[in-house]
């Protein structure tokens, strides 16, 4: 009841989508209708044929029979051809949309969506579920509304040839109906745990790949394969169970159509006897197999229904997440000077809100002034950063972006005046062009070009084969590390932000680099706002003001040499060297 | 390549076989004793003679279903033991493959060949084991039953099965190439969500959501393109051969007409053929579904034979390093990375004594992460290039290095469990104490405080959830857990605090006198207490010595030295003083 009563909603929240393409939709029902209509009405000119023409011996009655049944044939096969194109391109446009308006909830879902959920299970929403949504809607409603419609047609055929006969064949559908509803719970279960072994397997699969070198360097290949082995143990048994009720269902279907026949046989024995018309006996048996057939591939299609209702819960389920604070309605403009100005007041955040990272912390940066944060591992100035870009919203306090409540902002605006490097920097499968580009629209070649020159990224990308086309691998794994930070700066110098982020965005590369690309860091950074966060001293010791952060406090900050003086927790940050 | 598997199955899939054959047997059987009952009806209507019909034709329908459950259970049974063991096979094959394989391909590919080809093989080994002899005895048995009720109508049904498997074999090289670039299209997608999701932050940050929605819609259009590319070919074959059989019906009654009229054939025997050819319909209809899951199969299984077939790590011999402390001895060493022109290392030779700390520095890309790789055995070096203890590394198996060896890459992988497992990697039940012990001396102590659940806090995929600092900190934890006898740092300390750095380092020393450690780093004060510095610039080393000798050289390493001494400018030494008189 309780499903059922969930499957309506499901399948209401599919309607939008369907009506979209209503007249796709009418078109595959017409067309639907008119291939049940060819299909029943093949059976009656055999009976036709047989019983009046061939019992009588009246050839040329047989010839025009046939030339119609042979119209009928024609046309069922040309409506079918029509049909099941009309339906596939109705399934790929739903395809199409939904894929689309996952892929438009994924741009917007909050950067907390990510920290919960496993990447594998958004990217199956996004490839497989929908792919199972399009199968149920394309296979399974359109034709199983034509075989529901074929079932009557035939029942109704059936009843009008030999009400007695009609009894006679239905006589083994309870039996049918019951088997079904058997094997129909038979594999729900084994699907459902074939769903879950399959997914643990890719799992296993993904961290056993990404994580090649750990599991040989640490010689945990004993232990994977244990546990890929349970996994994978897990799969065939619940599939053999699978197996198993499809094996006795096949049977039973087999039974339900032989005795069908057997049946149909034994009434005519009793109640007709040499009155019987034997063309009634082939309508009959062509019958019995095209009512079958639909209600077989209906059980088989259960499966089908099963996981797209699965599916399609999985799926609404993400696009029912709480969006990205991105765009508010009527979203304060913000203003424009060139130059950013952060105001933090009384901030408090954390990832789980009961857990904060950040306490309370408080600090301005005026437009056009250069600040540092340093301070202990994971005392939280990448939170800093990640809130400045409102990827995150904060629990209490307030962060005022020039003078404006950041939760008034479009976050996609204000992200277009930021420019951060990232601590890790993401490279995407492609070019080392359209790494650096992005494929933003205002960014040539040219632009890209002068860019590496800045970042001193040529150097490098000169020496690569395909130069500028050359393929960068998943997360860029034939780069050094140096080399991949270095291209995650260059994409920042192509824009004109008014506020620039560097999180460690030299840690790995070599002094004498970052000397060289201190003018690009300087011109960036020239005239406008800029945070700085560096570990070494020589990247930060240009700045007007240095934050010290602790446990996710604002513990101290002014100049370096204010912070000199103070002798507080800044000093002890200093190299060994400085601060004896 | 399945023969091996097929083998260890002989003996079900021959009894499945068998099966098959009894099935058709007990299935051409049945029509015959319909025809009985028909004739008897429209003749003499008696009801023995129609009991005994019923009889037959029950005894043979419980044969099929027998036969038919027996056959299933069998045949596609083997199929799914078998994909089991395919899988097995692939994964463990994942295993002893050297990290070299990994850096040529994408994990979504891989990924897709264990998961979407295997399955296509098991249709192969399945369905398509099942259906084709299934069809073909099924043909066998019936035309000579055919044959003898009608040899006009038989030559017929023989000219229309021809007809299909014709079109069949026309159709499937058209349809084959249409269905490949589906898969594409279709990988292509998988991919490129995959990489949006990963890259998720950086597209936030770039503010690339719509410029990646337009570019993911014209991806979609061009998968539907092909889409309905395949769909026009599939959807005209089925209702083609549909239509094929239905000429069967027509054919019946016309030509089975005017035999029955002239006397040729009774009415039964009319029946007889039309249930005849009704059971023949599904079998020969599914051969152009079964004749494209065979090509998907073998192409599928061409695809994992690649990873299958792929060289294996060729240090097989395996030989013993010498217990105890380890000297590393690295003589001329160069390489090449496969599918590069150029060496990327070039005669280097060092020396690292047991109990010894050396650093190594140089600009980007440089090839450090390259040397400190084949120095523990990720990359393979050429024989006689890398010695451990005077043991030829190329010698020695994977699993005697990685416990004696031990590195912390520059980007360390985290596993999605907690920080404890991810200490004791691979460990079942790691011993609490321990693995704190090595979390302390990583450095994370501070941090787990700092976790709501400490140590037993899980980690989110692939380190999301951790700062970057901690993160590399797990890694250095995971290496201290091992306690080898050689141990490479690759940068490990670069997203580290010059504070917790030096802390790190001093914990490292006072710890095991006699364990050998390479420091790779940019950083002067992670290198400068070591006992010797290599210098590498374009994969040679330009100079060595200790800091002080390379100071005064004033090459590569003091211009870096310099350059980061200039970092504390604004540090003038009287300040140093001034605060101590704070
Ligand atoms: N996505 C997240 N979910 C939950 N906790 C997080 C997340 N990201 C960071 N943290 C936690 O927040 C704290 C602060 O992390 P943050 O990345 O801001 O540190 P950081 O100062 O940048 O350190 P580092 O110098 O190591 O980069 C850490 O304890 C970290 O474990
Ligand atoms: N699988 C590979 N195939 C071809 N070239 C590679 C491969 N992996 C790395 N390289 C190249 O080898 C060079 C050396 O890389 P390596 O990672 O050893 O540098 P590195 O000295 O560690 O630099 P960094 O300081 O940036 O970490 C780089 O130019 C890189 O592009
Ligand atoms: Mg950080
Ligand atoms: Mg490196």
């Amino acid at each position: 009841m309780k499903t059922s009563k969930r499957n309506t909603r499901l399948f209401r929240r599919l309607i939008p989508t369907l009506r979209k393409h209503t007249m796709l939709a009418t078109l595959a029902v017409l067309l639907m209708i008119l291939v049940d209509i060819a299909g029943v009405v093949k059976p009656w000119l055999v009976k036709i044929g047989i019983d009046r023409y061939v019992r009588n011996g009246d050839i040329p009655g047989l010839t025009r029979i046939g030339i119609i049944l042979a119209a009928i044939l024609i046309a069922g096969f040309l409506f079918q051809v029509v049909f099941i194109i009309t339906v596939q391109y109705l399934g790929q446009r739903l395809l199409f949309d939904l894929r689309m308006d996952l892929f438009r909830k994924l741009m917007r879902l909050p950067a907390s969506y990510f920290d919960k959920t496993p990447l594998g299970k958004t990217l199956t929403h996004i490839t497989s579920d929908v792919e199972a949504i399009r199968e149920f809607i394309s296979d399974g409603i359109v034709t199983v509304a034509g075989d529901v419609l074929k079932i009557l047609f035939i029942a109704s055929a059936m009843v009008m040839l030999s009400p007695r006969l009609a009894l006679a064949a239905f006589i083994t559908l309870p039996f049918f109906v019951v088997a079904t509803g058997l094997f129909r719970k038979s594999i729900r279960t084994g699907f459902r745990e074939v769903r879950k072994a399959n997914s643990d397997i890719n799992t296993v699969l993904t961290e056993t790949i990404g994580g090649a070198r750990e599991i040989q360097l640490f010689q945990t290949k004993g232990e994977r394969s244990s546990i890929f082995e349970i996994c994978n143990r897990h799969y065939l048994l619940a599939y053999l169970k699978v197996i198993q009720a499809y094996a006795l269902y096949f049977p039973v279907l087999e039974i339900v159509s032989n005795g069908g026949m057997i049946l149909i046989l034994v009434t005519a024995h009793f109640f007709m006897g040499t009155a019987l018309e034997p063309g009634v006996i082939f309508a009959f048996f062509a019958y019995i197999n095209m009512f079958f057939f639909p209600l077989r591939q209906m059980a088989e299609k259960f499966n089908l229904f099963q996981s797209a209702m699965a599916a399609s819960e999985r799926v609404f389920h993400m696009l029912d997440q709480p969006e990205d604070i991105s765009n508010p309605e009527g979203a304060c403009v913000l203003p424009e000077n060139g130059k950013m100005e952060i105001r933090f007041q009384n901030v408090t955040f954390g990832y789980d809100p009961t857990q904060p990272v950040l306490k309370n912390v408080t600090f301005n940066i005026n437009a056009g002034e250069r600040v540092a944060f340093v301070g202990a591992t994971g005392s939280g100035k990448t939170t800093v950063i990640k809130l400045i870009n409102r990827l995150y919203d904060i629990q209490e306090g307030t962060i005022l972006v020039n003078g404006i409540d950041i939760s008034q902002l479009s976050a996609v605006e204000l992200r277009k005046r930021i420019a951060t490097i990232p601590q890790n920097p993401f490279l995407f499968t492609g070019t080392i062009s359209d790494n650096i580009s992005l494929h933003r629209s205002g960014v040539t070649d040219k632009d890209v070009r002068l860019a590496a020159e800045k970042s001193r990224a040529r150097q490098f990308i000169e020496h690569l084969p395909h130069r500028y086309g050359e393929k960068v691998l998943e997360s860029g794994k034939r780069l050094s590390a140096g080399q991949r930070q270095l291209l995650a700066f260059t994409r920042a110098l192509t824009g004109k932000p008014e506020l620039v982020i560097l999180d460690e965005a030299t840690a790995n590369i070599d002094s004498e680099t970052e000397h060289l690309i201190e003018h690009a860091v300087e011109e960036i950074t020239h005239n406008r706002t800029a945070i700085i966060i560096a570990h070494r001293l020589s990247t930060i010791r240009k700045v007007d003001r240095i934050f010290v952060f602790r446990k996710g406090k604002l513990v101290e900050s002014g100049t370096h040499t204010e912070l000199l003086q103070q002798n507080g927790l800044y000093v002890r940050f200093l190299p060994d060297g400085k601060c004896k | 390549m399945l023969a091996p598997y097929l083998h260890k199955h002989r003996a079900a899939l021959t009894i499945g076989f068998l099966f098959i054959i009894l099935q058709n047997y007990a299935v051409s059987k049945i029509p015959a004793y319909m025809r009985g009952m028909l004739d008897e009806i429209t003749g003499a209507n008696r009801l023995p003679v129609i009991m005994d019909n019923i009889r037959m034709a029950v005894f043979f329908t419980a044969l099929t279903i027998v036969s038919m459950y027996g056959m299933r259970k069998l045949i596609i049974g083997v199929s799914r033991k078998i994909e089991f063991r395919l899988r097995s096979d692939i994964f463990d094959k994942f295993l002893r493959l050297d990290a070299m394989f990994f850096r040529f391909r994408e994990t979504g590919d891989l990924v897709s060949r264990s998961t979407n080809d295997l399955n296509d093989v098991r249709t192969l080994l399945g369905p398509g084991m099942m259906y084709v002899p299934n069809s073909l005895t099924r043909v066998a048995l019936f035309l000579p039953i055919m044959f003898s009720l009608s040899p006009r109508l038989m030559v017929w049904i023989v000219v229309l099965i021809i007809t299909v498997v014709i079109t069949i074999l026309l159709l499937m090289p058209l349809l084959r190439v249409r269905f490949r670039r589906v898969q594409e299209a279709s990988a292509a997608i998988q991919a490129r969500v995959w990489q949006e999701i990963s890259g998720i932050e950086t597209i936030k940050l770039h503010t690339l959501e719509q410029v990646e929605t337009r570019r993911f819609a014209s991806l979609n259009r061009w998968y539907i393109r092909k889409q309905m590319d395949m769909v026009r070919y599939r959807g005209f074959m089925w209702p083609f051969f549909v239509f094929v059989f239905s000429l069967a019906e027509l054919l019946i009654l016309v030509i089975g007409g005017r035999q029955v009229i002239s006397g040729v054939m009774t009415i039964g025997q009319l029946l007889q053929f039309n249930i005849l050819v009704s059971y023949l319909t599904f079998p020969i209809l599914s051969l152009g579904w079964v004749m494209s899951l065979i090509q998907q199969g073998i192409s599928a299984m061409g695809r994992i034979s690649e990873i299958l077939d792929s060289p294996e790590e060729s240090r097989q011999e395996d030989v013993a390093i010498p217990d105890g402390a380890l000297n590393v001895e690295v003589r001329n060493l160069s390489y090449r990375y496969p599918q590069s022109d150029d060496l990327m290392l070039k005669s280097i030779s060092m020396d690292i004594r047991k109990g010894e700390t050396v650093g190594i520095t140089g600009p980007i890309g440089c090839g450090k992460s390259t040397l400190a790789e084949l120095l523990t055995g990720i990359l393979q070096a050429e024989p006689g290039m890398i010695f451990l203890n005077g043991m030829d590394i190329s010698q020695i198996s994977a699993t005697k290095i990685g416990s004696r060896v031990t590195l912390v890459p520059q980007d360390p992988f985290l596993f999605t469990r907690t920080i404890a497992e991810n200490i004791a990697l691979g460990e079942c039940s790691p011993a609490p104490e321990q693995t704190l012990a090595a979390a302390k001396k990583a450095g994370l102590e501070k941090d787990l405080a700092s976790f709501p659940n400490g140590i037993d806090e899980m980690v989110g995929e692939r380190g999301i959830t951790l700062s970057g600092g901690q993160k590399q900190r797990v890694a250095i934890a995971r290496a201290l857990y091992r306690d080898a006898s050689f141990l490479v740092l690759d940068d490990a300390l670069s997203s580290v605090d010059s504070r917790t750095e030096s802390k790190i380092l001093q914990a490292l020393s006072g710890e095991k006198q006699n364990r050998a450690v390479i420091i790779i780093s940019h950083r002067i004060t992670a290198l400068k207490n070591t006992s010797r510095i290599y210098v590498l610039d374009e994969g040679r080393i330009m100079e060595s010595g200790t800091h002080a000798d390379l100071i005064q050289k004033d090459g590569l390493y003091g211009k870096l030295a310099r350059l980061q001494q200039m970092e504390e400018e604004p540090v003038p030494q009287q300040n140093g003083g001034d605060h101590e008189n704070l």
